[in-house]
């Protein structure tokens, strides 16, 4: 064996060597950097997954719709979300009146028909779909902030810390999260997206807690984290960037299930009246509102369910792909 | 960035000027691990320790390689943990360029960590998947805040990756894209950042493929001229040791029962273990080929080890007590048989069902001579009037499913001072310690110097 190690990245004399003779070799084969890092095959895998899998098509499609839909809703939308029309008009129906105030009769086409408020169903709903995903994302935000944090500090420390935490997250399990939400609700006092987005995130902590602290159990047994202890590496540093991004898969699969769970949690408090301000459109009001003219007008609580049936059934399939494209066990995220 | 103004303090002048001295030194080190793992446990007895490193000294030289071998879970790799602090030490003293380092917080670690560094067995393990090679060498400069901003950082990595033999251009790529050989380089240049005097190397070549071994021993004997390292090579593999040790440590059951010079120990080794572990070195030369001394028994468990010499279980020249009338062979078979029937080796229903195939019936007496034909080596035949009864009677009492009765007569008829009495250190040459009975001329019973007759 030759001592030139060191510089033997420079000659190619060294014949008896495979590992160098490889590495020279690799050299030219591929002037640039190799294609195949692990993020590229995981993102091949997430495609690969979902364009071979029906559901999951359908669940994605659903979901940039969404996403679209909400984005451009002003734009989307036929008509302002607080123009009124004739009250509880038929889906496939018109109203006639003078809307713009130009001392013309206008002829206004509802596709989904009309509210209570003579609102034109179809644009809050579009509306609607702005705060159901503005709730959805920054909830669970919220709950990911939250809640990682904990089952990091728990899983990392063990030991008293660990009991603590995990005794509160217990605690909260046991605990109906609607009915842990509603109290909050009652506690910040009065309604509006922020109490709502606390209320239902606080609800959640405990989901990701207890999968992150479970992933940090495993993970911190490995001998990376040993090396990097060797090196001298803080807690907290060892925590964010040895620990966490080794847990990220499962973590991002259960982001991808508890966002239909906030958006149905939303529109429950909004059916209940405890969540947003009511001239705000979203579909938990819509419902709650159609509910008293269930007999006369199906359609103004009909068309909001199906809404929220759709988004959160593509949310789940969507969720469901990505959790075997992860190749996430079932057990290891959960599902209310 | 707090790391950054934890670095350099007091490091520099308590060592760097003292030569004098050992540059790594351990005091009886010890680490136990605590078994029981809850308030039951606690509750129901006194802890389980498992002794993993049970009072071990040892010095470490400027620029020296000291080897220590052992067999698995003979707590070599807890040692080197605890070296680093990465357990923290039950007792004993660790000392670092003669400041105590020894269960120092991590924050009060941190300036010692850029002197003294570790490579682990399984190179892929000990490399974050989640990060390039890059970010994985950088860490240790991040951590201790060496260089000037990120470009600085990322081109002492590349000159780093140089050094080890990789490309420069292998920065942006992930660990599992490498060779097992490539991985170790890249764990060596990660603990080589640091420029750090002491390195502590746990089997790093143990997972490699032979002709990767030389390799990567060949890049750490360079490193040790380069930067005066000095290293401590944790291994099972006394092949590997020949080459690149100065010195050798051979630990059993969490204590050093020999030390010497690396040549000095494979041309004259003293202790019986050492013995054996030499005897299983294959070698090409037929000249140099000894007979074989295969070690009998299990490895006994940490968690209660064997009392006075802990290597008596297995020892293949116990010494027998004072007054024993008979060859040394024949007390060799019966504390050899004691040992089997102590450790609950012997299966009696086994040979039961054994005896009842073959003669229909198995009687008391039958199962009593079945069990001394099948377990007691040689014959006890050879042992002197009063000792073969105590056989006889043991045997029987085994058959009879007395087990208790039957330790005790054993017990009794076979002691030995080896497992009476702790050996202490005996120095058989200058800088050759070994703990045997057999050396120490003040021990009790018939001890014989080795190799002087029949051993």
């Amino acid at each position: 064996m030759s001592n030139d190690h060191t510089t033997s990245g420079r000659s190619d004399s060294d014949a008896l060597d495979p590992d160098e003779r490889e590495r020279i070799a690799r050299r030219y084969r591929d002037e640039s950097p190799v294609e195949s890092t692990e993020n590229r095959g995981v993102y091949r895998r997430i495609r690969d997954q979902i364009l071979s899998d029906k559901k999951a098509i359908f669940g994605a499609t659903m979901v940039l719709l969404f996403v679209f839909t909400a984005m451009f809703a002003p734009m989307i939308a036929p008509y302002e979300q607080d123009e009124t029309f004739g009250i509880n008009q038929e889906p496939n129906s018109y109203s006639e009146g003078d809307y713009t105030g130009n001392g013309e009769i206008d002829r206004v086409w509802h596709v989904l028909g009309t509210d209570s408020f003579g609102h034109d169903l179809f644009t809050r709903i579009v509306f609607g779909a702005r705060i159901s995903l503005l709730v959805a994302l920054t909830t669970v935000a919220f709950a990911f902030t939250v809640g990682t944090a904990i089952g990091l500090i728990a899983g990392y420390y063990g030991g008293l810390i660990d009991e603590l935490l995990m005794r509160y997250v217990d605690f909260q399990w046991a605990f109906p999260s609607i009915i842990l939400a509603a109290g909050l609700i009652a506690f910040l006092g009065g309604l509006g997206v922020t109490n709502v987005v606390i209320a239902i995130g606080v609800a959640f902590i405990d989901d990701f807690a207890r999968l992150v602290r479970g992933e940090v159990l495993s993970i911190r047994e490995e001998e990376y984290v040993l090396a990097a202890r060797a090196i001298g590496t803080s807690d907290r540093r060892i925590m964010t960037k040895e620990i966490l991004p080794n847990a990220v898969a499962p973590i991002i699969v259960q982001m991808t299930l508890m966002i239909p769970l906030a958006i149905i949690a939303e529109a429950a408090l909004s059916f209940l009246g405890l969540g947003v301000k009511p001239t705000t459109p979203t579909w938990g009001l819509l419902l709650a509102e159609g509910r008293q003219y269930i007999n006369q007008a199906w359609w103004i609580s009909v068309f909001p369910g199906l809404a929220i049936m759709v988004v959160v059934l593509a949310f789940n399939m969507f969720g469901d792909s990505l959790r075997d494209a992860f190749d996430v066990k079932q057990s290891e995220v959960s599902e209310k | 960035m707090s790391e950054t103004d934890m670095t350099d303090v007091g490091v520099e002048d308590t060592d760097r000027n003292s030569s004098e001295g050992p540059l790594l030194q351990a005091d009886g080190l010890k680490k136990y691990f605590d078994q029981s793992d809850g308030m039951l446990d606690r509750l129901l007895g006194p802890a389980s320790k498992v002794k993993a490193v049970d009072g071990v000294d040892f010095e470490l030289g400027r620029q020296e390689t000291v080897a220590v071998v052992g067999e698995s879970g003979c707590g070599k790799s807890t040692l080197g943990k605890t070296l680093l602090n990465l357990h923290d030490p039950t007792g004993g003293e660790v000392r670092l360029g003669g400041t105590e380092i020894g269960g120092l917080s991590d924050k009060e670690m941190l300036p010692y960590r850029k002197e003294i560094q570790m490579i682990f067995q399984d190179p892929l393990a000990s490399l974050n998947p989640r990060q390039t090679v890059g970010d994985i060498i950088k860490a240790p400069l991040e951590v201790h805040g060496i260089g000037e901003d990120d470009a600085d950082r990322t081109e002492r990595v590349r000159s780093l990756l140089d050094r080890v033999g990789l490309s420069p251009d292998y920065l942006e790529r992930y660990p599992h894209q490498f060779s097992g050989g490539q991985q170790q380089r890249i764990g060596i240049a990660r603990a080589l950042a640091l420029e750090p005097r002491v390195l502590i190397a746990d089997e790093p070549v143990s997972a490699l493929d032979v002709s990767v071994q030389a390799q990567i021993l060949n890049l750490l004997s360079t490193f040790q001229e380069e930067f005066g390292l000095s290293i401590l090579f944790i291994t099972h593999d006394l092949s590997v040791v020949r080459y690149i040790a100065d010195r050798v440590l051979v630990m059993y059951l969490g204590e050093i029962v020999e030390s010497a010079p690396v040549d000095e120990l494979f041309e004259s080794p003293q202790h019986p273990y050492t013995q054996s572990l030499l005897s299983s070195v294959p070698r090409i030369d037929p000249e140099e080929r000894s007979d074989r001394i295969t070690l009998r028994g299990v490895v006994p468990s940490p968690m209660d080890p064997p009392s006075g010499c802990r290597f008596h279980t297995r020892c293949p020249v116990v010494i027998p007590p004072e007054g024993w009338s008979g060859t040394k062979e024949a007390f060799r078979s019966a504390f050899r048989f004691r040992n089997q029937l102590l450790s609950e080796d012997i299966d009696i229903e086994n040979i039961e069902t054994h005896l009842e195939a073959r003669s229909g019936r198995a009687t008391t007496e039958a199962v009593a001579e079945e069990v001394i034909a099948d377990t007691y080596p040689g014959s006890p035949e050879d042992l002197p009037g009063g000792k073969r009864e105590a056989i006889e009677s043991a045997a029987t009492a085994l058959a009879k499913g007395d087990d208790e009765e039957a330790a005790s007569i054993v017990s009794e008829a076979f002691p030995s001072p080896c497992e009476r009495r702790t050996p202490t250190e005996h120095r058989h040459a200058s800088d050759h310690a070994v703990r045997c009975h057999r050396l120490d001329p003040s021990a009790p019973g018939q001890p014989r110097r080795i190799g002087a007759d029949d051993d």
